[in-house]
């Protein structure tokens, strides 16, 4: 059972939207759920990270780039993907460099299937080591489709101290989006911890320059 | 994707007897002792506690015999490499060797890592130790000895962005090594080259932390890999996927409660892959999970009070050993009636040949479980 109330939630993301509509910023705020814990010992307990596949996208203009097949893209250039495909990864010739620019130009990467195998022969580890090593999409799969579960996946991982923010919308989102998101990241969080609701301490939520509010 | 539903438990599903449960921890503490991983090893069980000591127990009736060793920081990672050869890596940067014929409480040979290891393998035939290490100072590293002469050799530096949690050496490819991280990857390194651009083979993005992988299959064709969210995957020894299936969890429903994964373990006999799932109450489950149907195989309830943490499983003799989180070490046997077993009679009997006689067939058993953990991925 959740202990926290979807109307209490309501109000509360309504108070934080509210709160940054009247200080507008030169950027779209985002909503950070921000978890404290408590008997839990970081030392000798099970590790805590991981991710959240939220039913919103909580980061639109993450920009997910496809290193395609001929097959794929053809379908990627329509729907506005950006493409690299084996010729283009080729020419990088595993050029450290090269390849760590083509890392920083895009958030994240999918790729053709049939391709992926070949990207560390490719490539090298540079992928890798930017933490950007693209995840597979089949012919059968709708390319936008992917790409937004991309974007919509948001990681967690708790170090040596007691709490760990993830970031489950921004404040353009609807108020129903952002409580949708909000309760299934609270929700997977709890379900993952061993004495669930007891090892919570406090939840909050807040927009990146705002104050935050307590939902637990 | 959806698991395929997890079947109530039927009659052939076995309930193992609990034969004995020991604590970790000869004083009682203000805070448990949690007991992190047991391996078999020629000369019993070893397992590794959260006071960074690993401690030496008879194989049938858990009996101490002696404490190993120590490290300085959390043990994260154990291993049997041989009959008598033990080997941990810790937090506090080492490995530590350890020579079970020898009661010297001394590590026999020791590995020095730039960061914490979280895991290791060592490869006896290619003469390599690998560690893997937490992401730190912005790098997560590969390391690789010599693991006769202890002297270092390459390092990886590139091909994880988060910390390393399993590495695994390929008991059918010589050379090959499978790598499993927090940054959601599973790679597969040719070991022997020191170039990580020419070592690194392939990898694959599962998208969620990965907490262990291993090989697996009657010929360690296959891969598992399961993640923090209690995913479990399988892959071919090339990282072709093969099956995905999702949240292996079932919550909240009583007398069958799936909180976590323990481990995986392919049986030979009955050529199915074996998941060990356990309950935040500390029972536990084996499950034969295949592609269309997952069926409970074994319960067992009663040993536990927390977390468990690690379990050997001898489908064979249908024994089993756990641990766990409420610092205790449990045995359990599907006969209920095994006069070795019976601790009465060992108490009474300490020193008697009889009871040496007795140990004979007892040793020899976990000789054998000792290659067989060594060479069967779990």
């Amino acid at each position: 059972m959740s202990k926290v109330q979807v109307q209490a939630v309501r109000e509360s993301i309504q108070a934080i939207v509210k709160a940054s509509e009247e200080k507008q910023r030169k950027f779209t705020e985002t909503i950070e759920l921000q978890v404290g814990l408590k008997n839990y010992d970081p030392q000798r307990d099970k590790r805590f990270s991981g991710t959240v596949r939220l039913p919103h996208i909580p980061r639109p203009n993450m920009t997910v780039a496809i290193l395609a097949d001929a097959h794929d893209a053809a379908r990627a250039e329509p729907l506005g993907i950006p493409v690299q495909t084996v010729e283009d990864l080729k020419k990088l010739k595993k050029n450290k460099k090269q390849v760590k620019i083509l890392a920083k130009k895009y958030d994240a990467f999918i790729a053709s299937e049939a391709l992926i195998k070949q990207i560390p022969r490719l490539l090298g580890p540079g992928l890798h080591k930017a933490g950007k090593f693209p995840t597979p999409v089949s012919h059968n799969d709708d390319l936008s489709a992917k790409a937004d579960e991309i974007r919509g996946t948001i990681k967690f991982q708790l170090k040596k101290v007691l709490c760990l923010a993830v970031a489950v919308g921004n404040v353009k989102m609807t108020e129903d989006e952002i409580i949708a998101n909000t309760m299934m990241s609270v929700n997977f969080l709890v379900s993952l911890l061993k004495k669930r609701w007891q090892n919570v301490k406090s939840l909050y939520i807040k927009t990146t320059m705002g104050k935050p509010e307590r939902l637990y | 994707m959806q698991r395929p539903p997890i079947q109530a438990p039927g009659d052939s599903c076995a309930k193992p007897y609990l034969k004995s449960s020991v604590p970790f921890s000869l004083k009682p503490r203000e805070t448990t002792e949690y007991v992190y991983n047991i391996v078999a090893t020629g000369h019993g069980i070893a397992a590794t506690g959260s006071t960074h000591r690993v401690n030496l127990y008879d194989a049938s009736r858990l009996e101490r015999k002696r404490t190993v060793g120590y490290h300085n920081d959390t043990i994260t990672s154990i291993k049997s490499i041989d009959e008598n050869t033990l080997v941990t890596g810790s937090k506090d940067q080492s490995i530590l060797v350890w020579d079970l014929r020898t009661n010297l409480n001394q590590a026999s040979q020791q590995f020095k890592a730039t960061k914490p290891v979280l895991s290791f393998d060592a490869s006896p035939g290619l003469n390599l130790l690998a560690a893997g290490t937490i992401w730190d100072v912005m790098e997560s590293s590969l390391q690789f000895w010599d693991f006769r002469t202890s002297k270092a050799l390459h390092a990886f530096v590139s091909s994880h962005s988060n910390d390393i949690t399993s590495l695994q050496f390929s008991p059918q490819s010589p050379g090959q090594l499978l790598s499993s991280s927090t940054d959601g990857l599973l790679c597969l390194f040719d070991a022997r080259q020191s170039d990580e651009d020419e070592a690194l083979i392939t990898s694959a993005n599962i998208n969620a932390s990965i907490s262990r992988a291993n090989y697996t299959g009657a010929n360690y064709d296959r891969i598992f890999a399961m993640t923090d969210m209690e995913t479990l995957s399988i892959w071919t020894h090339e990282l072709d996927p093969i099956v995905d299936f999702g949240d292996m969890r079932i919550l909240d429903q009583p007398g069958f409660e799936l909180d976590y994964m323990i481990s995986g373990s392919y049986d030979a006999n009955t050529d199915r892959f074996l998941v060990s799932m356990g309950s935040n109450g500390g029972n536990v489950y084996v499950l034969a999970v295949d592609a269309d149907s997952i069926n409970p195989c074994w319960i067992m309830e009663g040993g536990h009070t927390e977390i468990v943490r690690d379990i050997i499983l001898d489908v064979a003799s249908g024994t089993a050993i756990t641990c766990g989180e409420d610092g205790l070490l449990s045995a359990w046997s599907s006969s209920p009636h095994n006069p070795v077993d019976d601790p009465a009679m060992s108490s009474r009997n300490h020193q008697t040949p009889e009871k040496k006689s007795r140990q004979q067939p007892s040793g020899h058993g976990t000789a054998a479980g000792n290659t067989h953990a060594r060479f069967t991925p779990y």
